[in-house]
């Protein structure tokens, strides 16, 4: 059974106008959703900005609720858990957001931010949450006298590491990831890289990865699945979506990506898509990137395809496949 | 990387000094301020005629005396010191401009509070409510809820912090909308931490600032209603020497001892400008374009 199970995950979300809100159109976010992650594995999610991806992992975080669709944590669908039960899952699931110094209460010391999920789901002491700190601390590997600080007073990984200590405090199964490394530095961001990966390793978790930089989806992921207007477009092991590529969509995404080799570079050509991404208030008639499509058809146009399998656990959702 | 706003207040307060030296009208501010408050609490162990003060003496022989070396500022009809019922009177002036100020926060911080973290229907009655209180001009609402209430310190700072709590209610409910949606209190959900804790340990200490500097700053304002409410005859009580009521009594016999209605009045004059030099120095301060042109002014 896999860890964490999405299915159909639908977020709209209203668009109101005048004084009494009127409900003039939804916002289709995400939009038929599914996937699931298994123990101890990394499931990346990539795409553009406006793409369904944040909102994707806010749900699974319980900070929104889903329109519809199910969302099932070892079995049991979370979409509605309500105290003792919420407390369970939010023990085992925990996040690390993007920018450290934004996801740090400013006004509290290190050690503080480290203790609070050890008071609330350990029920450690005061002298028992203490002495933890200071192992996870060293686990992620910054020295104790870092403690004493406020958040301003560290460098954008130093905070990063914190947030990852407070993330790992609770002994949780699946940490979600949301652009962990988009605000740092790029010396900065291989480290915590390669924090996240050696944690993964030692403390057996699983990984819900959110981002648009795919070298760093590449470095860590096992399952990747690369969504477009709210919609899932394709799904494959890392290495074989990588390697075979086979929706438009992420032709034109991983072409996208600099290549430091020049005599590669020159090898390689660049996609470009026309156009902008549609809005998600009314995404277009058939398949959703049919518009900016190079190969688009009228079948394109009319119908939108399922994802389909073309075998190595690869899914794509293109008519071209057939 | 982005930096949060909030420096640590250590060293806010150190620019806060660097800069308040250069601006001599802020340190002037900053000096009467410190002073009223010092007033306000020694007071009443370093004056010279606490009977007068407190007026309890009554000697005809000494009536209406104009300003000397032996009565600073005069005497009054019933041959009280002036100058000391005026030093007397910073204690009470502060006991009001603290009483009103912290009585309005207590009501106004929970309430702005919790409307401004549940939103939804909650939020928009309790604001609504809020609203009802923002629709009347605040002194007339003071003036009929002392009215109402009756004579005498309690009542007046009741009145007063009842017409102001509503502000406050609305500068925090503004600052809370803003602070729940960082990433840290998502990041307190996440962490599985209860609604109150998250509003009191993650929301509201990082939306007060503005709060608290308003509320320091809505003191010398207090002060001026509180007279005010004394002058009209609605607030404090004779023979208490507060600056407002000290003004009144002064008032009839306007033409005979000027001096009687004079330093009481200065003194309120003198407190309130306090306040506001102050408060003007705190909204540049806040500013941060407003701060660079402070930094690189030489002498204003």
């Amino acid at each position: 059974m896999a860890l964490l199970d999405v299915e159909e995950l639908v977020k709209h979300f209203p668009i109101r106008y005048g004084l009494f809100g009127k409900i003039a159109g939804y916002v289709k976010a995400v939009d038929g959703v599914s996937f699931s992650i298994d123990e101890e594995s990394v499931f990346s999610l990539v795409g553009e900005s406006g793409s369904g991806k944040s909102t994707v992992a806010r749900c699974v975080l319980r900070l929104l609720d889903p329109t519809s669709g199910r969302i099932a944590f070892k079995g049991r669908d979370i979409t509605s858990l309500r105290g003792k039960n919420l407390k369970w899952y939010r023990r085992n699931v925990q996040a690390v957001f993007q920018n450290p110094f934004l996801s740090l209460n400013p006004r509290m010391r290190v050690e503080s931010i480290i203790a609070e999920p050890l008071r609330v789901h350990m029920r450690m002491s005061r002298d028992e949450a203490k002495e933890e700190v200071r192992r996870l601390l060293e686990k992620v590997g910054l020295p104790r006298e870092i403690e004493k600080r406020h958040p301003h007073e560290l460098s954008g990984g130093q905070a990063q590491r914190i947030a990852i200590a407070r993330a790992i405090a609770p002994q949780p199964k699946l940490l979600v990831l949301d652009e962990p490394t988009s605000a740092l530095d790029v010396s900065v961001q291989a480290q915590i890289l390669n924090l996240l990966a050696d944690l993964k390793n030692d403390l057996k978790l699983s990984y819900l990865l959110i981002s648009h930089d795919l070298s760093v989806v590449k470095y860590i992921s096992d399952y990747v699945a690369v969504m477009y207007l709210g919609r899932i477009v394709e799904y494959a092991p890392a290495e074989e979506l990588f390697n075979n590529p086979a929706h438009p969509y992420t032709r034109a995404l991983l072409s996208s990506v600099p290549e430091p080799d020049p005599n590669i570079r020159r090898l390689k050509s660049r996609i470009i898509l026309p156009g902008e991404p549609p809005s998600p208030v009314n995404p277009p008639a058939g398949c959703r990137l049919s518009p900016r499509c190079p190969y688009a058809m009228d079948q394109c146009r009319a119908k939108e395809p399922e994802l389909i399998s073309v075998g190595n656990g690869h899914f794509v959702r293109c008519w071209f496949i057939k | 990387m982005d930096r949060p706003e909030g420096e640590t207040l250590t060293s806010e307060m150190r620019t806060m000094f660097i800069l308040m030296r250069k601006n001599i009208v802020s340190m002037a501010g900053f000096i009467i301020v410190v002073v009223f408050l010092i007033m306000g609490i020694i007071s009443p162990y370093i004056l010279t005629k606490p009977e007068d003060a407190w007026g309890i003496t009554y000697d005809v022989s000494k009536r209406y005396l104009p300003p000397s070396l032996e009565h600073p500022f005069g005497t009054d009809e019933y041959g009280r010191d002036m100058f000391n019922r005026v030093i007397l009177g910073a204690r009470f002036s502060l006991i009001i401009a603290v009483g009103v100020v912290g009585l309005a926060l207590i009501i106004g911080i929970p309430l702005g509070l919790i409307a401004g973290y549940s939103g939804g229907k909650t939020g928009t009655a309790l604001m609504r409510i809020t609203d009802m209180f923002l629709a009347f001009p605040p002194l007339l609402l003071a003036i009929a809820l002392a009215a109402t209430l009756g004579r005498g310190l309690e009542n007046a700072i009741l009145a007063l912090a009842i017409s102001w709590w509503p502000w406050y209610a609305r500068l925090i409910y503004v600052q809370v909308n803003t602070v729940k949606s960082m990433p840290y209190v998502d990041a307190a959900r996440v962490l599985g931490l209860g609604r109150f804790t998250i509003m009191f340990r993650h929301v509201l200490p990082n939306a007060l600032t503005p709060v608290a500097i308003q509320a320091a700053l809505d003191m010398g304002s207090a002060v001026l209603e509180a007279a005010g409410l004394s002058f009209l005859g609605i607030g404090v009580q004779p023979p208490i020497p507060e600056w407002g009521l000290l003004v009144s009594q002064g008032w009839q016999s306007i033409n005979v001892a000027w001096w009687i209605s004079f330093f009481p009045g200065l003194a309120i004059l003198t407190t309130v400008l306090g306040f506001n030099l102050l408060a003007d120095f705190a909204r540049e301060f806040m500013d941060p374009r407003l701060r660079i042109t402070m930094m690189t002014k030489k002498v204003v």
